[in-house]
């Protein structure tokens, strides 16, 4: 580590020169420093698409945690709402490897889109 | 005249006890880092027994598991460290091109234990891996220092990246993205975005114990967990000692570099000049960070936390958004003269033997390497040997 290189230890001599020749040194920054462990949010997900039934009006979608993943399906109706990059799309224009974001109900039926964005991410680059 | 010259004494006399003060001995491994307040050195604490437990089935391990504990695997040399012990990854390409962890088959990690009563109920005893998928085989990294990668701004992963090779170096870094589509930088194919997530799915996917963010067992390949197998209720592991073992990984501190010889002086200018700097990139600068040991530090990780084409003798597994067969994030060098096999898989034996199976994008300086006069090898390794 560089923390503990000799420039970094003459920092202090310096604050202290600067003290002792009238300066004001900074004050330390307040630390604010809780850990808190990460939230979940309910009825939204977003994951990538892994296949799609158009005919069925479903689609499956990789989701999860670090190398913790799995697959959940989701069924699009007549009232779901898609988008492909902002515009308005189907479900059968959508495919594999999409990152898609989604709003949904948990119902008896199973999991029924309410709005669906998708997009695609750039080839390892920067954006 | 005299009162100047009393505060001029003084100021000398405090800058002195401040040097003492400001520079004690680097941290030693398994130590955390410096400049933690009273309370996070009190989560550190906290989470290293949590660290080094063994989980039992009566305490939540599996059904499926890896290792018993986290320390079971990471031990080398010291609780935090790698290890020799490995583990299987598989996906596969699908003819679209896309990667499929095969996250419906119990992908991409498959789980090679299990406890008794899911090996009575399966008759098996370990995770079966799909037919035809690319299978990967992985040993245990240590995480020393990971807090400072995990407080590296993506903005700084992303400048970094040369996927088109623009500046013509041979050399195109690439951002592996989560299936959510953020950066990841954690995993040898930089899958995992950060380190909390990295430290929770390692609770689940290694040992079976479910935590809050992930409160189910997954599957055996698939198929359902067999009724009965593991009775304790999700999670298996509260919040609390969640965080605390977060806080126990975030905070070790990265192994202090040795002082340097002359000869790894030498060893150092020689890595840059045939161009293992280009992705070891030495320095990484965090950002702005709540806790503020981690605040605006540099960390000489020696590395670009990007994916790099390593050529198809190292070629495993595609995973993620991005990463394909052949593509590895550059491993972090700090600590190196502490780990004891090299690579993401251990085949090597020897850092020179890691050096001489770089392929892809370090050809090059594998070749450059391989030219060098034999006292300039030993410059170079005993550069990396010191880290």
């Amino acid at each position: 580590m560089r923390l503990f290189t000799p420039l970094h230890c003459l920092l202090p001599t310096v604050a202290a020169v600067g003290l002792a020749l009238g300066g004001t040194a900074r004050p330390a920054a307040a630390a604010g420093d809780a850990l808190e462990p990460r939230s979940q949010v309910a009825d939204t997900l977003t994951g990538t698409c892994l296949s799609i039934d158009a005919a069925a009006g479903t689609f499956r979608l990789i989701t999860g945690v670090s190398h913790a993943l799995k697959v959940v399906t989701l069924r699009v109706d007549q009232q779901s709402r898609i988008t492909m990059e902002g515009r308005p799309a189907r479900l059968d224009e959508l495919g594999a490897g999409l990152v898609l974001h989604i709003e949904y109900q948990r119902t008896p039926a199973g999991n029924r889109v309410q709005r669906l964005e998708a997009r695609r991410m750039s080839e390892g680059g920067g954006t | 005249m005299s009162a100047v010259r009393d505060v001029r004494s003084a100021a000398l006399l405090t800058a002195g006890l401040l040097i003492f003060v400001a520079c004690p001995k680097p941290p030693q491994l398994g130590d955390p880092i410096r400049g933690l307040t009273a309370a996070q050195r009190t989560q550190f604490d906290a989470g290293r027994p949590i660290f080094d437990s063994v989980f039992t089935a009566a305490t939540g391990l599996g059904p499926l598991f890896n290792g018993t504990g986290c320390a079971t695997c990471h031990a080398q040399p010291v609780s935090g460290g790698g290890g020799v012990i490995t583990e299987i990854h598989a996906s596969a390409v699908l003819p679209n091109g896309f990667c499929d962890p095969l996250a419906d088959r119990g992908g991409p990690v498959f789980q090679q234990q299990f406890t008794a009563a899911l090996r009575d109920a399966l008759g098996i005893d370990s995770e079966p891996i799909p037919a035809g998928a690319d299978r990967a085989t992985r040993t245990t990294p240590d995480v020393f220092g990971f807090g400072f990668l995990d407080a590296v701004p993506e903005e700084t992963i992303l400048a970094l990246a040369d996927p088109d090779d623009r500046d013509g170096d041979g050399i195109s870094g690439r951002v592996n993205r989560f299936f959510d589509g953020r950066v990841g930088r954690f995993g040898r194919k930089a899958l995992v975005p950060t380190l909390a997530e990295f430290n929770e799915g390692a609770f689940q996917i290694e040992q079976g114990v479910t935590v809050p963010n992930i409160p189910d067992e997954g599957t055996v390949a698939g198929q359902p967990i067999p009724p009965g197998v593991d009775p304790l209720p999700e999670p298996e592991l509260d919040a609390e000692r969640v965080a605390l073992t977060d806080a126990f990984t975030r905070f070790l501190a990265p192994p202090a570099p040795m002082k340097l010889s002359r000869q790894a002086r030498e060893g150092r200018a020689h890595f840059a000049e045939i161009g293992c700097a280009k992705c070891h990139t030495p320095t990484l600068r965090t950002g702005d960070h709540p806790i503020r040991a981690f605040a605006n530090r540099e960390v000489t990780a020696y590395t670009d936390l990007l994916l790099h084409d390593m050529g198809a003798e190292l070629a495993d597994i595609c995973l993620g958004l991005v990463a394909g067969r052949s593509e590895f994030r550059t491993e972090p060098l700090m600590g190196l003269r502490h780990a004891a096999r090299f690579l993401h898989d251990g085949r090597a034996p020897t850092i020179e033997a890691a050096i001489l199976l770089h392929g892809g994008e370090a050809s090059s300086s594998r070749d450059a390497f391989q030219a060098l006069t034999p006292a300039q090898r030993e410059a170079i390794l005993a550069f990396l040997n010191s880290l």
